[in-house]
């Protein structure tokens, strides 16, 4: 297989799982908002913080408006992570390695940018926004089917599969930072009254909530969310499921030895985390940590595969 | 009279299926017995089975318009072109002919550089061409073959000889289709291929493949390394790239995909690391093959890749300098070369072509340019020419100031009465004109497609065949009695 094709597989999957995270982290901290009183110190930004875009929105908007951080997540092309830079990027992708996906790839992937460029064109209302929302996480979902059920197991699915759970592992790692830094943020005694219901969104935000429960049967508190986020090894969008998956893709490529060590000391380091009286800014501290693994995990893909250092 | 020939009248010009109204030639028999016996209902029905099956397979071609490019399906009739298989015997073996002097002729500009010193083709039509690469001399590639994959223009005149009309020697496309046609009209009418005794052509992609391996350098091995390069995704060409790469198993690659290394040889950039690559079938033109040597600000080609090929370390097809046989001045030679290298006269003739940096010739053009077709030496695609009398005064005057300026860049050819041959219209059948594109291999050994690409103008009385500007195509059968 070519670098360049497996390089533009693997980031198609990255968008996309951003794509669906982003419009599922949005559509839930917006529920979450509805829950929380006015004055709790909580606020939208908070969504601009997940995604270290503080300096970039400051450049492009003078308030930090609903409409304003929205617009900014959701459709601004000048913010390389939002929505609809994602949903771009992808296309791109998809467009090159046509010739390899099934061709509902490019037709799911070509649809969500096209209503993404109707719907970028017009203020749109709270409710259509949502609407939209949905629609995109549905989208996603259909694409995640179609690799599932219509991709044979090979180096190309491997690369979807590396894509998407590098990202995803990032994704976790940041909601968990959005429900600690809310905590910091909201000292206020009704947020520390209340952090049951943040946890709580932010479960749902990642589809986590009912696994969640039935695993853990007790009132929710914030050390079990980051010891389930973290640890449980059955949940799919956990870091440890996450990291297992890359090393069992890994496993099937050539060249994967470094994946797979550098893989097993992420791992190695999660599970030396202790959640004992776990406080919001260990929680932070540890997920940056965890980040910035990612990020070294994703250069070592670069590097095993990829040959985007030789120069042409 | 059955449907759709009540008013079929092939008027003055030659058609391919009947040698009078209503009467079909030897060949096409088969074809017209059945056609009489289908209606109206029917007869679009096939045409609908051939529009889905095109939307099915994929066959796209790509034109651009204000910076966007958009796949569109490709035209297509249904109605096959015939040609007698004896006629088609005598065409091979006159284009076999041709390339080999063509190649001939290459390999001793870049080398000894005779046919100029004895006179034959003046030396100055080559050092203004722009497609003479200086870098190339000296380089004899593996057969002394460097173009390795040729597809010329072949059109009819109203008296039925056919022509060579060009040779395409840079980077040829339009075979993709030739095999599509064939796989859509075998579902449109398969119980023809049941009776009438139609010449396969399915068996290019192998031949193409054969060939490029036997294009490898020593250092190969048995199972050489081809790989197909391709400008990318917005190249017009790109389905048929991505075609016939998956038909001969190749890696089909982008520049960036290659890389040339301190040791002169060519990798290419894979998940298992680097793998040598021994021959490179290129679809990308000299001047973006090696930013190196050619233009600087190429990012579809690869650094390097000259070295590479200078130091016999990969085989590129076409090779790089080809180009110089692809003009349209050097065209008005081919017959004087047929004659020098192997000593035979051409079994093809050159449509008759004024050169307007010859002084009688330009006077000629200069005199009769309402009635002539005027073509740019270097261009392809059908762009940049003149069909004298398909133009307005005005684009014939506007034409005349472009000749005076560059005479070295023109040539006049007559309009000639293009063959025509049965189409389907909403309005029945209709005579349409046609030319054929027959591509012709050469490695270790020669090979010519049974037939070619049948191209036709699909617009009533246009004489343009091109996809880009209205042209359509049909498949092409050989037709041989039963043996």
């Amino acid at each position: 297989m070519l670098s360049r094709i497996a390089n533009r597989v693997y980031w198609l999957s990255r968008y996309m799982e951003r794509t669906g995270n982003t419009a599922k982290t949005v559509y839930a901290y917006a529920s979450l908002f509805l829950d929380l009183p006015a004055g709790t110190g909580t606020g939208w930004h908070t969504l601009i913080e997940i995604n270290d875009a503080e300096e970039l929105f400051a450049e492009l908007y003078d308030k930090k408006t609903e409409d304003n951080i929205m617009n900014f997540l959701i459709f601004d092309e000048r913010n390389p992570a939002s929505m609809y830079s994602s949903i771009c990027f992808a296309r791109e992708n998809a467009r090159t390695s046509r010739d390899i996906l099934p061709s509902e790839v490019w037709e799911i992937i070509n649809g969500l940018y096209l209503t993404a460029k109707a719907e970028k064109s017009e203020k749109i209302s709270r409710s259509r926004r949502y609407s939209y929302l949905n629609s995109v996480t549905n989208n996603v979902m259909r694409l995640e089917g179609m690799f599932n059920s219509g991709l044979s197991r090979n180096n190309t699915y491997s690369f979807i599969e590396l894509g998407r759970n590098i990202e995803r592992a990032d994704t976790t790692t940041r909601i968990l930072d959005v429900g600690s830094t809310l905590l910091v943020e909201g000292k206020t005694e009704f947020m520390i009254g209340h952090q049951g219901v943040i946890w709580m969104n932010l479960l749902r935000s990642m589809n986590a909530y009912q696994m969640y429960r039935q695993e853990v049967k007790r009132k929710v508190v914030g050390e079990d969310v980051v010891k389930f986020l973290l640890f449980n090894d059955e949940f799919p969008r956990s870091v440890a499921f996450c990291i297992d998956q890359i090393m069992k893709f890994s496993a099937k490529l050539p060249n994967s030895d470094k994946i797979i060590e550098m893989s097993n000391r992420i791992k190695f380091g999660l599970e030396s985390f202790s959640t004992e009286n776990v406080t919001a800014e260990r929680i932070i501290k540890h997920m940056d940590e965890i980040q910035k693994l990612l990020a070294e995990l994703h250069n070592g893909i670069d590097e095993s595969w990829f040959n985007t250092s030789i120069d042409i | 009279m059955p449907f759709g020939w009540c008013e079929y009248n092939p008027n003055h010009f030659y058609d391919e299926l009947f040698s009078t109204t209503n009467k079909p030639r030897e060949a096409s028999h088969g074809l017209y017995e059945y056609l009489k016996t289908l209606d109206s209902k029917d007869i679009y029905q096939r045409k609908l089975t051939a529009e889905s099956a095109i939307i099915e397979q994929g066959i796209t071609f790509t034109i651009y318009s204000d910076g966007q490019n958009i796949d569109r399906a490709w035209p297509f009739d249904i109605i096959p072109r015939i040609i007698d298989g004896k006629e088609w015997r005598k065409a091979e073996k006159g284009l076999s002919q041709r390339l080999k002097a063509l190649n001939m002729f290459i390999n001793d500009l870049y080398n000894g550089q005779n046919i100029l010193k004895d006179g034959i083709v003046p030396e100055d039509v080559i050092l203004t061409s722009k497609n003479f690469r200086k870098e190339c001399i000296g380089v004899t590639p593996s057969h002394g073959a460097w173009a390795n994959i040729c597809g010329s223009d072949i059109v009819r005149d109203d008296s039925g000889v056919l022509y060579v009309l060009e040779d395409n020697l840079r980077v040829p496309s339009g075979v993709s289709y030739m095999l599509e046609n064939r796989k859509i009209t075998k579902k449109v009418f398969p119980e023809l291929f049941k009776d009438i005794n139609i010449a396969p052509v399915d068996n290019y992609p192998a031949m193409l493949f054969d060939m490029l391996t036997s294009l490898a350098p020593a250092s190969a091995g048995d199972e050489p390394e081809i790989v197909l390069l391709s400008p990318g995704i917005f190249n017009s060409a790109y389905f048929e790239h991505s075609y016939l790469a998956q038909q001969m198993g190749i890696e089909l690659v982008e520049g960036a995909d290659l890389f040339v290394d301190d040791d002169d040889y060519v990798y290419m950039k894979t998940i298992r690391g680097l793998d040598r690559v021994d021959v490179i079938y290129r679809r990308i033109d000299d001047d973006f093959l090696d930013p190196e040597v050619f233009r600087e600000d190429s990012t579809l080609g690869v650094k390097g890749l000259m070295r590479a090929w200078k130091a016999g370390k990969v085989a590129i097809a076409n090779a790089p300098g080809t180009g110089v046989a692809d003009d349209k001045v050097v065209y008005a030679y081919v017959p004087e070369m047929i004659k020098y290298y192997l000593g035979e006269e051409p079994l093809i003739p050159n449509v008759p072509t004024y050169l307007c940096r010859e002084k009688v010739d330009m006077e000629y053009v200069m005199d009769n340019l309402a009635d002539l077709v005027v073509k740019p030496a270097n261009e392809s695609g059908g762009y940049g020419m003149l069909v004298g009398p398909h133009s307005t005064k005005e684009e014939v005057e506007d034409f005349r100031k472009l000749i005076i300026d560059n005479p070295r860049n023109y040539i006049g050819q007559p309009t000639l009465s293009l063959s025509i041959t049965p189409t389907l219209t909403d309005d029945g059948f209709k005579g349409r004109h046609v030319d054929l594109r027959p591509f012709i291999l050469q490695g270790d050994e020669t090979f010519v497609t049974t037939g070619g690409l049948t191209r036709v103008a699909l617009v009533e009385g246009s004489l343009v065949v091109n996809s880009s500007q209205g042209g359509g195509s049909k498949d092409t059968w050989i037709v041989s009695e039963e043996v």
